[in-house]
């Protein structure tokens, strides 16, 4: 039987997702800007491990249950283990480039990069 | 288990609003270690202990520090000007 | 545009964006369902065939090893491409090398307990990130998480204040080094599988019997590979930004 808990990981993810692009629209500094996209990105997280989510079932690890019983999915655990790593040096790349922007511009503002300078 | 998971996603979506809405940096690179090992708890309620292992290191300890890093570089050329 | 029109119209289009996602995720499959074929499929597969315990080492060190290759090719660029995006603008000067040694280095004080614990800590982690990656197969475990820890391991070193210690492991060939051998590890292991057995990382060493220690074929050495991989890309990722703190300075 579906209950509405079943749904409950799934609202939490539309909200991180929003709340994450709000943070990343309105923000006046790019290390906050980053900050934001890493709520942005554990809404994917959520939602790969709340697809491979059951009720009933087990973690994928057989070494002290039998094969027979129910397991969650082991791809969308191996899918979100390998985009955290993914994320991290994402999150590296993009503090290099606010870095550079800063010292090349001296700003952290996303406003004043109006246009190219220098 | 239920009522852990319930609980555990409110602290997510609080522990993530307060990620956003906070303006000091250095505050928020606080906060987002301890939202970091919040959703690690959260991955392991989903039976996820593989994913929970990666996220407690990586987003618990490696993100904040790089951004801890960036930070003081660039506070230290601000306080030079 | 100024703010609060620009909060205004983000926070419309976020709440537009979040009720078509809200109404999206009610045809994401519930909780009581079967899982997907798919991953029904795998999980049979990586306990059947591969002997390995842990599906989730399974699926991503063989069955589905060449997304993991993609992920490492991801994480070497980037170790090695953080060095080009930070490289040295006209403004900055390198710090006197002299002044890097710890004792004239006006760096924040350390208190004794916090070094102390750090630097206790940091070979037991090392260890057991080694730990982690080896068994894998087994039980919980692999090759990204034990990378990780072992990562953490060379931080701590950085957090008990010993910048020079720490230094010269991160400029050293030996990082360099490790990150070269899990990356060509894994390139030559998908290659010899792929000329052996005709696809790539196929498995050609025997099986073992399911639980022990050598079992699962090419899944614990492609792990210990992948675990040096990911630790060396992250240390190098902290210590390119380190540094940038600690070798550059502005001009006057």
């Amino acid at each position: 039987m579906t209950e509405l808990t079943d749904f409950l990981p799934y609202i939490v993810v539309v909200w991180l997702a929003i709340i994450g692009l709000y943070g990343m629209a309105t923000s006046g500094n790019l290390f906050h800007l980053i900050m934001c996209l890493c709520v942005f990105q554990s809404s994917i997280w959520i939602l790969l491990l709340s697809i491979g989510y059951r009720r009933e079932a087990t973690a994928p690890i057989f070494d002290d249950v039998s094969p027979e019983v129910s397991v969650i999915d082991p791809v969308m655990q191996a899918l979100s283990l390998t985009d955290i790593v993914v994320g991290a040096t994402i999150v590296a790349i993009l503090l290099t480039i606010a870095i550079q922007v800063h010292k090349r511009l001296g700003t952290l503002d996303p406003n004043q990069l109006n246009s190219i300078q220098k | 288990m239920r009522t852990l998971l319930v609980i555990n996603l409110l602290v997510v979506v609080i522990a993530a609003t307060a990620v956003v809405f906070t303006r000091n940096t250095t505050y928020q690179a606080i906060i987002l270690s301890l939202y970091g090992f919040i959703l690690a708890a959260l991955f392991l309620i989903l039976h996820s202990p593989d994913v929970a292992m990666a996220q407690g290191v990586v987003n618990g300890i490696i993100i904040p520090l790089i951004i801890l890093l960036s930070l003081a570089k660039v506070r230290e050329r601000e306080e030079i000007k | 545009m100024s703010m609060s029109i620009r909060k205004f119209i983000a926070a419309i289009s976020a709440i537009i964006l979040g009720v078509l996602l809200a109404i999206g995720m009610f045809y994401m499959p519930a909780a009581d369902d079967e899982i997907a074929a798919y991953g029904l499929l795998l999980a049979d597969l990586s306990v059947d065939e591969r002997n390995s315990m842990n599906t989730v080492s399974g699926v991503l060190f063989d069955l589905r090893a060449l997304d993991t290759l993609g992920e490492l090719i991801a994480l070497f660029t980037v170790s090695a491409g953080m060095n080009i995006i930070l490289r040295k603008v006209s403004k900055e000067k390198f710090r006197d090398k002299r002044l890097l040694s710890r004792k004239s280095r006006p760096a924040v004080k350390v208190s004794d307990t916090i070094r102390s614990l750090c630097l206790a800590l940091a070979a037991p982690m090392a260890m057991y990130g080694l730990y982690i990656c080896v068994r894998g197969h087994l039980t919980i475990g692999g090759g990204f998480q034990g990378g990780v820890i072992i990562a953490s391991a060379l931080i701590l070193i950085y957090l008990a204040g010993f910048f020079n210690v720490q230094e010269k492991i991160a400029h050293n060939v030996i990082l360099n080094l490790t990150e070269s051998i899990g990356m060509g590890g894994v390139l030559i292991a998908g290659l010899v599988g792929l000329f052996l057995t005709g696809s790539l990382f196929g498995n050609i060493l025997p099986l073992g019997s399911p639980g022990d220690f050598f079992s699962g074929g090419m899944i614990p050495i492609l792990s210990v590979l992948v675990g040096f991989e990911a630790a060396a890309a992250l240390a190098l990722i902290v210590s390119h930004l380190q540094s940038q703190l600690l070798e550059l300075e502005e001009k006057p």
